[in-house]
């Protein structure tokens, strides 16, 4: 499939967005055999990169911030590379125990230096790992729309989805959820 | 915490103008408190991420997707094989010597592209749960009947599927009905918001499959129009306009 096919198939109609996915996925899927061999990976290593650039490379499509200079392998394949690194990093400092590291979080990109030194150091991991627990806890409706709307799905997108009347109600429920995670993770605190 | 939630998600969809913006990343260097609920929202933004790559990755990693592992390089496999990768070569090398007495004429050229990219489809493995596949589907089978009834269903509910229109082109296409197929590409190109409209080349490949009186002339001009705007097939009307 070509480029433009999978841009516009995962920009247009949201409902087919899961088979273009699908599509860009198995189109670079030798990327993973590409990271096995360049880093050493495990096929474990290298399916995990791949599969979080894939992700991150849809998100920005969705978001229209993928720079259409590049062909989607070439993007694709710098995403990967930055993920190869990172996972590298994270396996050299564990070796070293200097401290258990993790990769970090994508948001923080947004921020300039300055900013971006302040809030990094503020951040938790410890509570980056405790949300997968906590998702749980909050109910499966509350999971579905906080995981839909982090896959780059509009409110209103959403709401279509599961059937909420409007996107402001959608708004509304999803901020109730998001509180209710919140609320989780401060008591852990 | 609505407020104050409902503000730094805006900062990050990018949804502040350049002052609020400012304003917003000169508190996160001076107002701890404020710096600490940023740090908060990000950790909690990271690990739902997080959460849904790991069902993304449970997902691609059924079963259903190994079985496409077909699609994965034995890149380390070749470099073993070197032996036969220079008789490749030379094979390769005596095919180009080949071409290069025999220049390909335009209705060559299209035939050529069409057998590689257009006659077959590429498909995934549950073709009986999505209808775009299912049409893919009938369009390799060569069942072009069903073919254009399924894209043009899934067209006429979302004229929004440019592809399914690029479908409809491709079945009038492969069934040498090249008048319908012009018409499908010419409506494609003139379809605003599709991100590098293929439908420009799709006019000029189908006028040259053609090959009918003053297709050619036709054709090089929606190639070079493809050239001058960078849309989809650039880079093969580039090739293919230093060979008209």
């Amino acid at each position: 499939m070509q480029d433009a096919d999978i841009i516009n198939g995962l920009t247009g109609d949201y409902k087919q967005r899961a088979y273009f996915e699908k599509q860009l996925y198995l189109q670079y899927k030798y990327f993973i055999d590409e990271g096995c061999r360049k880093y050493q990976f495990l096929y474990e290593d290298s399916f995990s990169a791949y599969s979080d650039a894939v992700l991150a490379a849809i998100h920005n499509i969705v978001n229209n911030r993928f720079d259409n200079r590049y062909s989607l392998k070439t993007y694709l394949f710098q995403i990967f590379h930055n993920k190869c690194v990172d996972h590298l990093r994270k396996i050299t400092n564990n070796k070293q125990q200097v401290y258990k590291s993790a990769a970090t979080p994508e948001l923080l990109s947004h921020l300039p230096e300055a900013a971006k030194n302040v809030i990094e150091k503020l951040i938790d991991q410890e509570k980056i790992s405790r949300v997968s627990q906590y998702l749980e806890a909050i109910g499966d409706k509350c999971k579905e729309i906080l995981l839909l709307s982090a896959d780059g799905y509009t409110d209103k997108q959403i709401a279509e989805k599961l059937g909420y009347n409007n996107a402001a109600v959608t708004k509304t429920t999803r901020l109730r959820c998001r509180e209710k995670l919140n609320n989780y993770l401060l008591r852990y605190e | 915490m609505n407020d104050s939630y409902e503000y730094i998600e805006a900062y990050f969809k990018e949804q502040l103008n350049d002052t609020e913006k400012k304003r917003f990343e000169e508190r996160c260097v001076h107002d701890e408190s404020f710096a600490r609920e940023v740090a908060f929202f990000i950790a909690t933004t990271e690990g739902i991420r997080q959460s849904l790559l790991n069902e993304k990755q449970q997902q691609w990693n059924s079963d259903e997707f190994k079985k496409q592992s077909a699609s994965i390089r034995p890149v380390k496999k070749l470099f073993n094989k070197w032996p036969y990768m220079a008789a490749a070569a030379c094979l390769l090398f005596a095919v180009a010597i080949y071409f290069f007495y025999r220049p390909e004429t335009p209705h060559q050229l299209a035939n050529k592209y069409i057998m590689e990219h257009i006659i077959q489809l590429s498909q995934t493995m549950n073709a009986s749960k999505d209808s775009l596949q299912q049409g893919i589907a009938a369009y390799n089978n060569k069942d072009y009947k069903t073919a254009l009834q399924i894209f043009g269903e899934i067209y006429r509910s979302n004229p929004q599927n440019f592809l399914a229109k690029k479908y409809i082109g491709f079945v009038y296409l492969a069934a040498e009905n090249y008048d319908k197929a012009l018409q499908q590409f010419n409506e494609l190109a003139n379809t605003a918001g599709v991100y590098k409209n293929p439908g420009l080349f799709l006019e000029a490949l189908t006028l040259l499959q053609r090959n009918e009186q003053g297709d050619e002339e036709q054709a090089k001009q929606l190639l070079e129009k493809v050239v001058k705007e960078k849309t989809e097939g650039s880079r093969e009307a580039e090739i293919w306009l230093k060979k008209l």
